[in-house]
């Protein structure tokens, strides 16, 4: 994985194999920085702006990359930038308080329009929406990607300790909500 | 006063269960090892439970490409700057000569109708220089009220003062009005 970034690299630094740097690049996380946004957004349409604006940040940006942390790590600090940056704005444009925008959110799950998954993935779905944005950040990122709490603190520019703590309250009130959820 | 010169007590051994530090290391481990690693069966493909649609992958390439290749953005913006300006101002133009036109010709329509409307016999007379004798009362005014507005728009709308008074002068006048039936 390490040889193929610095591969994507080099081809990038050089004028004449930039292009085919960029689009191997592309190639090979599209699909994680898109997953990443539509489960922070929800929606296909928010979840494509955001990769979009990511690939064209990386490539504006990509030459001030200095290699100290993973490529990897760095493309999924923009995302993770990307994605707290959209539902802020969003907040921001319509003037909605934070639990506005999870209302949505929720409403976008129930709706069935942006999401088909059975009665379990539904419900943790909506668990996980009651989540604060980086927690549920953390929270994705633990729990369906299984980025190590070292590769987050990188791309989260938070401590380990933090992040452990932050993923178990995350844990400990998604177990709550689901348990509140069967009662009713 | 020191605080050596206090007594020191004696509180004995606290009074803890036994390995009650081992126990609670071990239910704290046990505690944060459960959250660590909980998760609900079934559950960490969430990727197939949100629908994308149909050839979007190669789409997404082909979208980024096209933001970053072609047209610099900037001349982008400043091109249609521009055509929105020229249209703009081909608009304002446009509209303002329809405007200007349309007031010039209602203006001069306004005056002469107004100007005839109100004018007396003897002002008419006066102004193609008659003698009242010479033309019967009311003729004249008759005659000129009788033109539809198209025709005085026609007739006078592009004269001036001087070229009326000449194209009504007397004998004009009485050939023109030898061919009128007032009966």
């Amino acid at each position: 994985m390490q040889n193929e970034d610095q591969e994507i690299l080099e081809k990038f630094k050089q004028e004449s194999t930039r292009q085919l740097g960029f689009n191997l690049l592309i190639r090979k996380y599209q699909k994680r920085v898109y997953w990443l946004a539509r489960k922070m957004v929800i929606d296909h349409d928010d979840a494509n702006d955001i990769a979009q604006e990511v690939f064209i940040k990386i490539w504006f940006h990509l030459e001030e990359f200095r290699s100290e942390s993973g490529l990897f790590t760095w493309i999924y600090r923009i995302a993770s930038n990307e994605c707290l940056r959209v539902l802020k704005k969003k907040r921001q444009r319509f003037f909605l308080p934070i639990g506005d925008v999870e209302a949505e959110l929720i409403g976008k799950v129930e709706s069935g329009h942006h999401f088909d998954g059975d009665e379990i993935q539904k419900k943790l779905q909506l668990a996980i929406l009651q989540l604060p944005e980086k927690q549920r950040l953390v929270f994705n990122m633990k729990y369906f990607e299984e980025i190590t709490y070292e590769e987050m603190s990188t791309i989260l520019g938070t401590s380990v300790g933090a992040l452990k703590a932050s993923y178990h309250h995350a844990v400990q009130k998604i177990q709550k909500h689901l348990e509140i959820q069967e009662r009713i | 006063m020191n605080i050596d010169d206090f007594p020191k007590q004696n509180f004995g051994e606290p009074k803890l269960p036994a390995d009650f530090f081992e126990n609670q290391f071990q239910s704290i481990l046990g505690k944060t090892l459960e959250l660590e690693n909980w998760n609900i069966a079934g559950t960490r493909n969430i990727e197939s439970c949100f629908p994308v649609p149909e050839g979007y992958w190669p789409g997404m390439e082909d979208g980024i490409r096209t933001r970053i290749n072609p047209v610099p953005k900037t001349r982008l913006v400043f091109s249609r700057k521009w055509q929105l300006a020229t249209v703009a101002t081909t608009i304002i133009i446009f509209a303002s000569s329809i405007f200007y036109f349309q007031n010039a010709m209602n203006q001069n329509k306004d005056t002469w109708s107004a100007k005839l409307n109100t004018a007396s016999n003897e002002e008419l007379m006066a102004s193609v220089d008659l003698d009242k004798s010479e033309v019967q009362d009311l003729t004249l005014l008759m005659v000129v009220k009788s033109l539809p507005d198209s025709d005085l728009n026609f007739f006078f709308g592009k004269l001036n003062t001087k070229e009326i008074e000449d194209a009504l002068d007397e004998s004009t006048l009485i050939e023109n009005f030898n061919d009128l039936d007032f009966n």
